[in-house]
């Protein structure tokens, strides 16, 4: 009567996982200067629990370059995130040209961050269509104020948030830089708004930090101004050295051009989308299909997210949670058993935000891995709202403000939410965006969850994620913000020799 | 099961009616379907009308305003003009009436010898998976509806038994439903006199390979040699993309499960990469005809339809379906197929610059896809028999009706059917 087939994913050990070896390097080969990279990069701040996000319209340039100046001392780099607070700063496109970046770099940034977030084709793309139309948005959409520049501020405690943002608006002063958004996040808790432990799987990338490892993914993937993982570097704003009178910005030796300098070296495009998230339509799902399938909802919701709540994936424990400490992150799918899903469904979220060995080509090899890491994101987002138990404030908007960065766009951002997160026929499923994060027409989606011998399958998946506000910044090294703040070089206009 | 053909028409334009024709087509395209009646044909899969502006290389060849239609289907191409000439007539005329010799009074009968006297060939015409027909397609996704909606349902009953119990049950059902009981036998292969066809090609050609292997064996060196210096005196098309053609490009794609996607290019003047294009064509035929024809194109399966067209003998189309973003296409054929890409379009005019052919190319990842968004010309009107369905879920749901197919199924067997619902 029983299956001849094993149910059970095999349970996986050290033994038979070979971790990929980090070998730390005396030094980095790509001499990766930490004080010109901004924080972000680095790190999520996980020490400064508290963090508000301020979104800033340019009506002046140079109120914007003075404003600039006086924050630059304060801007947080790799090399001098340690103390109680930290600021960081990226700007959008339109906060480029305004604040006179002269038209030669401006042309050398990629179309996307160019025609930003909220064009007709790209919110179809992006499935910000319906109740996630930018005309929805509660900021960076048409309907409401422009933001050209956006700063993130963390903080140690909650009163040194409020002083800190303080002291930036001081700065700001009352005339040509106005702030136009205030994004409060939440503290800093282990556990999302759903219950889970979320931020667990981050890229390593090579040279970051000095060492290299064999999996690790370049550095030219996050950083603009390194080899890519293809071996080139990404585009990105170059300009004639003539234009650097005060001499701040990197060289670029790989340029056609000779004496051109880097704007671009050691910065990044910075995604940002606030995600409103429905708490309460999740549990409801969970519990309605609960009582269908047989299944615990606790157990339907960590295979909707693709990880128990303590953050162990469902391919390393199948059937309960495991509370060990760190959380056994080394995995792969199709490596370690788990290539039908009976541990994590295909679909899951975690599953499809990074499908590690599970696409082709050869599913399971290092070819697999390889590929997939071309569409790698370093997220460094972090929550709004009050946590659902609150009674009082049950009502109340909730949700995450995604932030993630990445060289390329296209080929990583838009991928993954494309690809990846909204797509119904995602590896080979059909009718099944990510129950979680994908964009669709409401209660049009199907979560399967593979079994033996027959599949349960969700249906009429709602809603959950709803777009609130976004858009495509680039978040420069910091000589990048000297060279801004000190104001353009030549005449605006200049094209590049 | 039928075998799969391809059909190209070519129609040159006066230039003095190219708007019109534009409007024509943008009029077909939306409130005017019904008058091209593309659902009516029950061969064909995918159908498309493009209105090619113009282009004109450096010494003077090229093309000038023109109308293309293709057309992928199922059994003979005659046959399918034949029924365009009559189903579809309404909609030809709109869109053809501006071409010269378009007969003034169009009737099935000249419509059809029209439409003969505008076809051209194909170079080379990859399909997905040959034998596999519209009806096969249509149906088979309404096979894995039913059995799926009968496992919702049912599941509790089923989920207990073995897997070849449960497949057995699943069978049962398919047999007493009249819509499903087509799946509980096998479908199809193409006809005998085809296959033998294909066989004799498949092995007529290595043959006379062989035969002239130690001549080819004698070029190889002067070959590459003389590619080598070729590849250094050409010149890469570093030129930015265009935000408004791309705008407009994007504006079509991403609607349904697939997109229809088709570049234009002059080929790298001279004899040499002419008669190289030849050649890497001729492999491609072949390798597609025999190979490459159960679902992968090397490694990307993606993809449902494919063809090379030569519009002139200097100026290139490549046409083909294909599942998702332009950017997840691109990024397949990239990291699987780089060598393949680089064969074929390195002897267009711009292309990333090569190795000996095979190396280099397309893995200069950013030129490439500029290169190619440069090129890509918009589908002006395009219909899909099938729009909601990749080629991956054609083929999953093909796997799921030879599963029912078969009588019974060994319990491990039955275990990777299931797996497929």
């Amino acid at each position: 009567m029983a299956p001849s087939r094993t149910s059970a994913v095999p349970r996986t050990g050290p033994a038979n996982r070979a971790r990929a070896a980090r070998r730390p390097v005396a030094a980095s080969r790509t001499g990766l200067d930490h004080a010109d990279v901004q924080g972000l990069v680095g790190s999520g701040y996980g020490r400064l629990p508290e963090a508000e996000f301020l979104g800033v319209r340019i009506d002046d340039g140079a109120a914007a370059r003075a404003l600039l100046g006086g924050l630059i001392p304060q801007v947080t780099s790799m090399a001098s995130s340690r103390g109680s607070r930290a600021l960081n700063i990226a700007l959008a496109y339109t906060g480029l040209a305004r604040l006179g970046l002269p038209e030669a770099a401006l042309d050398g940034f990629s179309l996307e961050f160019r025609s930003g977030m909220v064009t007709p084709t790209r919110s179809a793309f992006l499935g910000d269509e319906g109740e996630n139309a930018p005309s929805t948005w509660a900021w960076g959409g048409p309907g409401t104020p422009r933001v050209d520049v956006l700063l993130f501020l963390y903080a140690e405690s909650p009163a040194e948030l409020v002083a800190f943002r303080d002291s930036v608006r001081r700065l700001m002063g009352t005339d040509g830089v106005v702030e136009v958004v205030a994004l409060p996040t939440a503290s800093l808790s282990p556990r999302d708004h759903l219950g889970f432990a979320d931020g667990i799987s981050q890229p390593e990338v090579a040279d970051l930090r000095g060492t290299r490892g064999e999996a690790d993914v370049p550095l030219g993937e996050f950083l603009l101004g390194y080899p890519n993982a293809y071996g080139r570097r990404t585009g990105r704003p170059l300009l004639p050295a003539e234009t650097d009178t005060a001499g701040v910005l990197p060289t670029a030796p790989d340029a056609e051009a000779p004496d051109t300098v880097d704007f671009g070296r050691n910065g990044t495009y910075l995604v940002v989308r606030t995600l409103g998230l429905d708490v309460a339509a999740f549990w409801e799902h969970a519990g309605r299909w609960a009582a269908r399938t047989g299944l615990s909802p606790d157990l339907l919701a960590a295979k909707m997210v693709g990880r128990w709540p303590s953050g162990t994936s469902l391919t390393v424990s199948p059937d309960h949670d495991d509370d060990a400490q760190p959380v056994d992150n080394d995995f792969r799918y199709h490596r370690d058993g788990d290539d039908l899903g009976l541990g994590c469904p295909v679909a899951a979220h975690v599953r499809r935000a990074n499908p590690r060995d599970s696409l082709d080509p050869r599913p399971g090899s290092d070819a697999a891995v390889r590929v997939n890491n071309r569409h790698r994101l370093i997220r460094r987002g972090r929550q709004y709202g009050p946590p659902p138990g609150d009674p009082e404030h049950a009502d109340d908007e909730r949700g995450l403000h995604f932030l993630c960065l990445n060289a390329n766009i296209s080929r990583q951002f838009e991928f993954v939410q494309h690809t990846w997160l909204n797509n119904p026929a995602f590896a080979g499923l059909q009718d099944s965006p990510d129950p979680i994060a994908g964009h669709r027409p409401p209660a049009a989606g199907v979560f399967p969850i593979p079994a033996t011998p027959v599949r349960h399958r969700l249906l009429d998946l709602p809603s959950l994620a709803r777009v609130r506000g976004g858009g495509y910044f680039f978040l420069p090294g910091v000589r990048a913000l000297a060279y801004l703040a000190s104001g353009p070089g030549a005449p605006a206009g200049i094209r590049s020799g | 099961m039928p075998y799969q053909s391809a059909v190209t028409l070519l129609a040159p334009l006066p230039p003095e009616h190219r708007d019109r024709a534009a409007a024509a087509l943008a009029e077909l395209a939306g409130p005017g379907r019904e008058a091209l009646a593309f659902d009516l044909h029950a061969s064909l899969h995918f159908a498309r009308l493009l209105l090619l502006d113009g282009a004109e290389d450096s010494a003077g060849h090229g093309l000038g305003p023109s109308l293309l239609y293709t057309a992928d289907l199922d059994g003979s191409a005659d046959a399918h003009l034949r029924a365009l000439a009559d189903v579809s007539g309404a909609g030809l005329d709109r869109a053809f009436s501006y071409c010269a010799d378009y007969p003034t009074r169009p009737d099935p009968a000249n419509r059809t010898e029209w439409l003969r006297a505008h076809r051209i060939p194909e170079a080379a015409f990859y399909v997905n998976t040959v034998g596999r027909g519209v009806s096969q397609v249509v149906a088979e996704a309404q096979l894995r509806r039913g059995l799926e909606s009968y496992l919702d349902e049912h599941r509790a009953t089923v989920a207990d038994l073995p897997p070849s119990q449960v497949h057995a049950a699943l069978r049962r059902h398919a047999l007493s439903d009249p819509e499903l009981r087509f799946g509980t036998v096998p479908a199809r292969r193409p006809p005998l006199w085809w296959r033998v066809r294909q066989t004799a090609h498949a092995v007529a050609v290595p043959a006379v390979v062989l035969l002239l292997s130690p001549v080819l064996l004698i070029c190889l060196p002067v070959v590459a040699i003389a590619l080598r210096v070729h590849e250094l005196r050409d010149v890469p098309d570093r030129r930015p993309v265009d935000p408004a053609s791309v705008e407009r490009l994007r504006a079509d794609e991403d609607r349904v499960a697939h997109n229809p996607f088709a570049v234009v290019g002059f080929l790298k003047p001279g004899t040499f990469r002419a008669v190289l294009t030849r050649v890497v064509l001729f492999a491609i035929s072949y390798a597609v005809r025999h190979v490459l024809n159960r679902g992968s194109l090397a490694g990307v399966k993606t993809i449902h339809f494919a063809r090379w067209v030569y519009l002139t003998p200097e100026l290139m189309t490549f046409l083909s379906t294909y599942d998702g973003s332009l950017e997840s296409y691109m990024d397949d054929f990239i990291d699987k197929v780089a060598w393949g890409l680089n064969a074929i379009f390195s002897n267009g005019v711009g292309y990333p610059p090569t190795v000996l052919l095979f190396w280099r190319g397309a893995s200069d990842e950013e030129l490439f896809k500029k290169n190619l968004r440069n090129r890509q010309v918009p589908n002006h009107v395009w219909y899909s028999a099938y729009h909601d369905l990749t080629a991956l879920n054609v083929a999953s749901n093909a796997a799921v009706r030879r599963g029912l197919a078969r009588r019974t199924l060994s319990d491990d067997e039955a275990s990777d059917w299931l797996a497929l619902l």
